[in-house]
């Protein structure tokens, strides 16, 4: 058990925004057609409030990033903050 | 009254038909192939496909008549309003019933642009026999992109105004721009090159391409077929965004999402966070109900099987489970007591609260759970002698083997 909580909390750093509120939403899906039993649940439970948190958290701590990116010769891409925008606005 | 005229035959005496037809005569031949310019005004589309206008310029004007087979031609790709500039072709026809002379145009274009009309039109027809304008190449628009790159002016309005939109919006995200020249010599080029070049980078999950408005010939680079090839050829999904509404480009064409401004591009490519919110607090609203009721109906099972076992008393397990059936229970009333005080600002401190209905909590309490193979052990038949078992305490898990039954004290 220990060991499933730190694949599940490992994975949840790897999810997308979009990856995890679709599981958000899938959680829903399963809860609602009842077919779970009460261990599922509250496994499904644990892990809404751990998605909400995280979609949340994504959400509102997020500051807008303005990057711009550079070509060089070597077709490598560097992105430097764009702060030219700053600058003029 | 004196009479400077005077009459001196009769046969001098014209009817209204005869002058009007003499200077039907006199005039028509001399205007049979006129080109025109002036601006419109009247216009207007009869029920029958004609359509009639007036153009003038400062001084005069003159009625103009556009026949529905020609309107047919030069009003499909066009459409022309009271104040628009043109040219025209036609001849002069002086309407005899009325008295009145009009121009009948046979050919009409938008004034000064009407070569750039053309090459617009051929690459367009070009394009859409290739197939590129085809919905069956059309990418989906991700729903929630994390990085967007911007192939734009860096000095422009347009990013400007799209990066005040998206950060009002849905800040949560990562704008990557491509500053490219967007109009005049090798704008189409530079432009093209972006898109490659963020294809090549990869790590963006939807492209922006566009510009603000301008003339015809400052927007002209979206319509160069070089922009849209690569925009055809291009991995990454696509909204063309150049600008103002009523501007159509070859590149809108040949996107997977057409935007009609910058701005609305930036509407677009992003939801309203506050919407994401409020959608994220009803998934988790129902996750919460079901689980409880689902609770509710476990702690019923429970009740029914203590009454009908003869037990003196419950097992650890049951009484354990019927405690935090309770508590969760309590915890949901008191929560829901305060659900219309929850609004989306204090939405992390309603988790926080929901949070303590963790199942978790009853171990820090110094319940403990048991797990054989990953499952919760309700009973003391699942398990038999020497099967190794996981005890879960609030701080970790313990493992242990059984060695012997025995009875609660």
């Amino acid at each position: 058990m220990a060991k499933k909580n730190e694949i599940t909390e490992s994975s949840l750093e790897n999810l997308t925004f979009e990856q995890a509120l679709k599981e958000l939403q899938n959680i829903v899906d399963k809860l609602e057609t009842g077919q779970v039993t009460l261990e599922e649940a509250i496994e499904m439970y644990e892990r809404g409030i751990k998605l909400s948190k995280y979609c949340l958290h994504k959400l509102t701590q997020a500051e807008l990033r303005i990057k711009k990116i550079i070509k060089d010769e070597s077709q490598g891409f560097t992105l430097i903050d764009f702060d030219d925008f700053n600058n003029k606005i | 009254m004196y009479n400077y005229f005077p009459l001196i035959s009769k046969e001098k005496i014209l009817t209204v038909s005869e002058l009007t037809y003499q200077i039907k005569k006199l005039v028509e031949p001399n205007f049979q192939d006129i080109w025109l310019q002036g601006e419109i005004s009247n216009y207007k589309i009869h029920a029958s496909g004609h359509v009639y206008f007036t153009l003038k310029d400062e001084n005069a004007s003159i009625d103009a008549a556009l026949w529905k087979r020609y309107a047919d031609i030069y009003l499909k790709n066009y459409t022309y309003k009271d104040g628009d500039k043109v040219l025209v072709h036609g001849k002069i026809e002086i309407y005899e019933p009325r008295g009145e002379y009009k121009i009948i145009v046979d050919f009409i274009e938008p004034l000064g642009i009407g070569e750039l009309q053309i090459k617009f039109e051929m690459l367009k027809q070009k394009l859409a026999a290739e197939g590129l304008f085809d919905a069956r190449f059309k990418k989906p628009i991700p729903e929630y992109p994390n990085r967007i790159g911007i192939v734009t002016s860096p000095t422009g309005a347009a990013i400007r105004d799209m990066i005040n939109i998206i950060s009002r919006r849905f800040p949560a995200v990562e704008l990557i721009l491509y500053p490219v020249k967007v109009q005049g010599d090798g704008a189409a080029e530079e432009i093209a090159q972006a898109i490659r070049d963020l294809n090549f980078y990869g790590k963006v999950d939807v492209i922006i391409v566009g510009r603000g408005g301008g003339s015809i010939e400052d927007l002209w680079a979206f319509n160069e077929e070089i922009v849209a090839r690569a925009i055809f050829e291009s991995k990454i999904p696509i909204i063309s965004a150049v600008g103002h509404e009523i501007d159509y480009s070859i590149s809108d064409f040949v996107a997977d999402l057409r935007a009609p401004t910058p701005s609305a591009a930036a509407e677009l490519v992003v939801k309203n966070r506050d919407d994401v919110i409020e959608n994220i607090r009803n998934f988790w609203y129902t996750i919460h109900q079901l689980t409880i009721e689902k609770i509710k109906n476990a702690k019923k099972e429970v009740e029914h099987l203590t009454k009908s076992y003869a037990f003196n008393r419950p097992i650890d397990w049951l009484r354990q489970y019927t405690m935090r059936l309770d508590e969760l229970t309590r915890a949901l009333e008191i929560a829901m007591s305060h659900r219309f005080e929850l609004i989306k600002n204090n939405f992390e401190q309603w988790l926080k609260r929901f949070e303590s209905l963790n199942p978790e909590l009853a171990l820090k309490r110094g319940y403990a759970i048991v797990y054989k193979d990953g499952k919760i052990v309700h009973s003391k038949e699942e398990l038999k002698l020497n099967d190794e078992f996981n005890v879960k305490l609030s701080d970790g898990i313990i493992k242990g083997v059984v060695k012997e039954y025995g009875e609660e004290k």
